[in-house]
């Protein structure tokens, strides 16, 4: 069978998703990692990012595999959330008892992320390329109306990331089941594991939005 | 009236080289020339998908009709224990021709010795060609293929897979079908019930065949029609076998020419869940494997209401121990019931109904742990448990004998042919191999020897031999009066409109030939059965209601199709169990005991196959097929 | 005990179904769910009305022919058990009980609670054999297996191909079915040889006949009434990912 039809099937969509989700869980990890220098303080923070920026060309590049992915992540969910629409013919008759909700929800948890994405492309990267207007980078995360500066956004922020957290804790066991991790020795290592991918780094970026957003104006 | 000279066509020769000696014989066609034939199979269970997938390798163009959806279903499926095969793995001392003696004498001596010989014989390939396939047989530490032992002999010779062997075997078989279907060697028409043969000079060339889905009446013709439709143990409306197993595609053949052999023997088994009330609608099997670890027994007492646990062990007769010391609980199947029938009559049966036995672990649980019980027996106990609401562990089973597996069937000759030119009667269906009484873990390997290794062989000499028809036949005339035939008794089914359901008659049916021709027959008892089976008859014709279409699905219809032949198979059995005067096997008439109550065989007159040829007016003519043993002894079986 | 069932009632598959209500009175609570529907059906044949039509045959809960929908849930609410081995013991006096067939879009009603699951045949059809032909067989112990591959065989081959895993299932993806063949012949040396080709094959049959994806939700091995687990998934992906991964060395040759 041809290598195309192989990973155009309903599981070679899976896997693809599998392997995609996987690397943007990556992605997230150096994200957050980034992120954190908002902590150390305004210089440090922007000197990061001045240096991603001096990258130039490979960031660039980089930028395109990510965009790819989750695109191609999303293309194929939603690909196959309309073949699993069709394939079921009351829409409301499945059974509930002993599944996982995440799993349930994963096109739901799914989409609003990605709107999500949309959302913080189209104001942080955009503004962090395009439209600095003078400000430091630090000020548009922490103070500009795009930022955290507004309630709003922060709030925003906060829920989009709980529920990518949610769409990761269905995600990364869905990719050992889907890479076929489940049943091999591997199994133990790569559930350990999995929490820091849907636990912890959602809580480090959660973090960011709770401290800029409110706790730093009341204290 | 035809006379029919049963012949089995037995090669002459040495009893251990006849078949290969005689498969060499056989004529043999070209895989291109085979493709020039259509074989119709009915039926998809062991027999039926395993010689459907046989002949399509061999070239064949093969028509496989269930009633069921999917060969996959068929009741093969809810075989429990095992397979035999004489493999010797465990050194000690199998052998063919142990296999081959266990089997004859198991079935009291009422079986032809060429056919077990050969059955015997191929009991090895079985399991080559199973483990081939990937059947998951259970397995020693070392890797190596396990076995057990089973009632009637005293060797592990049985192989299985769980308490699941039949299923298993039959995916096997099933999986093999199906690699025919994809090459388009086997088309399947699931739920089509055979409702006819049609004969072209007196050959087997067609069917009729009623579409379940649309309620169509369907004609198709083919070179020769092989018959795998299991047995016949409904006609006791309470049996272990599935709710819509049935007589009719065997009985159409019968009154089309096939003669009926043996239809009394019917085997009851020891190890059934007790019947707990009448909405029951079929009983359930507790694989005869058990009696392996459990012990058998009853309250010396009569009439003890006390828990089984409280009775003391001195006060509990384990009397399959102490009347067959050898055996013990691994008597026959025969005996064993038999001998819970007495015991129970006797007063001392227990539960609710007093019609039951226990079969108890603790001594194995005890001794050889929960853990290893768990391990052999788990699902059995498991289900066990779901049935009853009791625990199997800490309580003692209740079982009772209950109608399994019909040893009697269509007549068939060495080929497996039956009376009617061109058409074969495979597995369960016919007579041939068990006698009056089937050994444990013998109906897979029979059902598995016709299909893989025998019938595939006779049913190509047989067509090598005819000159294929090339073509569809079914426009002519002799189609289309069994079509209009057909058609018109639905009709008039449909006509009845009275106000029982068919299973109420059915049940009516049940009890009678429980009462008269079950674990043990006399004379009065036949003949009062003889006389009420007209009535049932009666009942059916006048008081039956079919509501719906008959262009629809209606499996009220259905159900009405099918007791109406068991109604006339009841009346044959009677027949039949009333012209045996002797016990034999499964077939005990209370007239002919030993004082020990044990069955009293009588070889000087009835050492025969009783062939039964079907009449209309109630009056069917029996023809004999004199057994002939000349490499066994006849003796009277003794299991203590 | 009483029960008051509300039954999905369609004559074909090409005209609407409804939903019918019907009372049961004095049910004995040890028959089994069949038992009471047998109860059912005599009755609506004595009243001259169409009993309801279901699949059944075995009712030791081997056959696979029954199954449908009890208030949501294939098979009903017991653990690991069919229609025909759930007695009426497990509900309580006065309930009310829905059935409904199985729902899926390759699993075309045929009449009232009786599906069309031929689609699984054709799953099967299309790999989930060995190619072996009869008598070419060599000696059955002339290859030995692990005990332990050999009895995780048995517990993917124990399937018995109810369709309850399509039905529990939001997506009715029929993956737990496919991949319990493809892990049952996959564990045996005799079933490698033909393992990429194999799973490749099944899976494309399997989205053919119109089965949804699977997303991981686990429903279908709950509702098993074989306990048939999801590690039989996982091994379909394994098996998939290495015949991926061949196809594509073979195309670079």
């Amino acid at each position: 069978m041809s290598i195309i039809k192989l990973l155009t099937s309903s599981v070679g969509r899976k896997i693809l998703m599998a392997i995609t989700g996987l690397l943007l869980a990556f992605f997230m990890a150096f994200h957050l990692f980034g992120n954190l220098f908002l902590f150390v303080g305004e210089d440090a923070f922007n000197a990061y990012v001045e240096k991603l920026h001096q990258l130039g060309f490979l960031i660039r590049i980089a930028e395109f595999f990510l965009v790819l992915f989750v695109g191609s992540h999303a293309y194929s969910g939603t690909l196959l959330w309309i073949k699993n629409r069709k394939a079921k013919k009351v829409v409301s008759s499945y059974s509930k008892v002993n599944t996982s909700s995440a799993a349930r929800s994963a096109a739901f948890t799914g989409s609003i992320v990605f709107i999500f994405l949309a959302t913080h492309w189209s104001t942080f990267w955009y503004k962090f390329n395009f439209d600095l207007q003078g400000m430091s980078y630090y000020y548009v995360v922490t103070e500009s109306s795009v930022g955290f500066g507004s309630p709003a956004v922060s709030i925003f922020y906060i829920i989009a990331i709980a529920l990518l957290g949610y769409h990761l804790k269905h995600g990364i066991t869905s990719a050992g089941q889907t890479l076929g991790i489940v049943g091999t020795k591997y199994e133990k290592i790569y559930n350990n594991f999995s929490a820091i991918f849907w636990f912890w780094i959602p809580l480090g970026f959660i973090s960011i939005p709770v401290w800029f957003g409110f706790l730093v104006r009341v204290i | 009236m035809t006379e029919f000279n049963l012949f089995s066509k037995a090669p002459n020769g040495e009893l251990h080289t006849k078949w290969e000696e005689y498969k060499k014989r056989l004529k043999k066609l070209a895989p291109e020339d085979a493709n020039k034939y259509k074989v119709i199979v009915i039926g998809t269970g062991l027999a039926g998908a395993s010689a459907s997938a046989t002949l399509a390798e061999h070239g064949f163009n093969v028509h496989a009709f269930s009633f069921h959806e999917s060969p996959r279903r068929a009741h093969s499926i809810a075989a429990q224990g095992g397979i035999n095969a004489a493999k010797n793995y465990k050194s000690d001392g199998d052998s063919v021709m142990r296999l081959f003696y266990d089997t004859i004498k198991g079935g009291d001596f009422r079986s032809r010795e060429e056919n077990v010989y050969r059955l015997a014989e191929i009991s090895k390939n079985i399991i080559d060609q199973c483990v081939a396939q990937g059947v998951p047989f259970a397995r020693e530490y070392g890797g190596l293929l396990d076995n057990r032992s089973f009632g009637g002999v005293q060797v592990s010779r049985t192989f299985y897979a769980r308490g699941q062997t039949g299923q298993q075997l039959l995916l096997g078989a099933y999986s093999a079908l199906s690699r025919q279907m994809e090459k388009k060697k086997v088309v399947f028409y699931p739920r089509h019930d055979m409702l006819d043969v049609v004969l072209v000079d007196e050959k087997a060339k067609g069917i009729v065949t009623r579409n379940l889905v649309n309620g169509k009446i369907e004609t198709h013709s083919a070179d020769i029609v092989i018959l795998a439709t299991g047995g016949y143990s409904n006609v006791y409306y309470l049996s272990t076998n599935a709710m819509a197993s049935n007589v009719t595609a065997n009985w159409r053949a019968h009154r089309k020419g096939a003669l009926f052999a043996n239809p009394s023997f019917t085997q009851i088994h020891p190890t059934c869940i007790p019947v707990k009330n009448d909405f029951q609608s079929k009983l359930t099997l507790m694989s005869e494997s058990l009696r392996n670890d459990g012990r058998v027994w009853v309250p010396k007492k009569k009439n003890d209401q006390r828990k089984p646990t409280e009775i003391p062990e001195e006060e509990r007769d384990y009397y399959l121990e102490r009347i067959y010391p050898a055996f013990g609980n691994l008597v026959p199947r025969d005996v064993a019931s038999r001998r819970a029938k007495e015991v129970c009559d006797e007063g001392r049966g227990i539960g609710p109904t007093g019609f039951a036995v226990y079969l108890d672990f603790q001594k194995a649980i005890k001794e050889k742990g929960e853990d290893f019980i768990r391990e052999k027996y788990g699902n059995l106990f498991d289900m066990y448990q779901n049935i009853t609401n009791e625990n199997p562990y800490e309580t003692p089973m209740k079982i009772y004998p209950a109608v399994h597996y019909t040893m009697g069937g269509l007549w068939v000759d060495y080929n497996l042919m039956t009376t009617v030119k061109g058409l074969f009667s495979i597995g369960e269906s016919n007579f041939s191999d068990h006698g009056a009484n089937r050994l444990g873990a013998s109906a897979l390997m029979q059902g598995l020897a016709d299909g893989y290794f025998v019938v595939p062989h006779t049913a190509m000499d047989f067509l090598a031999k005819e000159a294929p028809l090339m073509k569809d036949i079914t426009d002519r005339p002799e189609f289309k009066e069994a079509k209009d035939k057909t058609e018109a008794e639905i009709n008039r089914l449909m006509k009845v409109e009275g106000k029982m359901a068919v299973d109420e008659v059915h049940r009516e049916l049940g009890k009678i030939v429980w009462d008269k021709i079950g674990m043990a027959r006399n004379e009065a008892g036949l003949k009062e059965a003889l006389a009420e089976i007209p009535k049932i008859k009666e009942k059916f014709w006048n008081d039956i209601s079919i509501p719906g279409s008959d262009k629809d699905v209606n499996q009220e219809l259905e159900k009405a199709l099918r007791v109406k032949d068991f109604i006339e198979l009841a009346e044959l059995m009677a027949f039949d169990a009333l012209d045996r005067n002797e016990s034999c096997g499964a077939h005990f008439r209370e007239e002919y005991q030993t004082e020990e109550n044990e069955a009293e065989r009588n070889d000087q007159d009835f050492k025969y196959v009783a062939a039964w040829d079907y009449s209309e007016n109630g009056n069917p003519e029996l023809f004999r097929e004199e057994l002939k043993y000349s490499n066994v002894k006849l003796k009277t079986r003794s299991y203590k | 005990m009483n029960v008051n069932l509300k039954i999905w009632r369609q004559r074909s598959g090409s005209t609407k179904g409804v939903l019918k209500s019907y009372r049961l009175e004095n049910i004995d609570p040890n028959i089994s769910f069949l038992e009471m529907m047998d109860i059912l059906n005599i009755k609506l044949v004595k009243e001259k009305k169409d009993p309801v039509t279901f699949d059944h045959d075995c009712r030791e809960g081997i056959c696979g022919s029954c199954g449908f929908m009890i208030n949501g849930r294939p098979h009903g609410p017991q653990k690991a058990t069919t229609v025909c081995q759930l007695h009426m013991r497990a509900f309580n006096n006065e309930d009310d009980i829905l059935l409904e067939p199985f729902r899926a879009e390759s699993f075309p009603v045929i009449k009232d609670l009786s599906v069309d699951r031929k689609a699984f045949d054709r799953i099967i059809s299309s790999g989930g054999y060995i190619s072996t032909n009869t008598g070419e067989a060599p000696e059955a112990n002339s290859i030995s297996i692990n005990k332990e591959y050999a009895d995780e065989a048995f517990l993917s081959s124990a399937c018995i191909g109810c369709g309850a895993c399509v039905a529990a299932c939001k997506n009715s993806s029929a993956m737990l079915f496919t991949s319990a063949k493809v892990s049952h012949l996959s564990l045996l040396p005799q079933g490698q040889k033909e393992g990429k080709d194999r799973v490749a094959k099944m899976v494309a049959t399997m989205d053919d006949e119109g089965f949804g994806s699977c997303t991981n939700t686990g429903a279908c091995s709950a509702e098993c009434p074989k306990e048939i687990g999801q590690v039989n998934i996982a091994r379909l992906n394994q098996e998939y990912i290495s015949s991926s991964l061949s196809s594509l060395l073979k195309k670079k040759e």
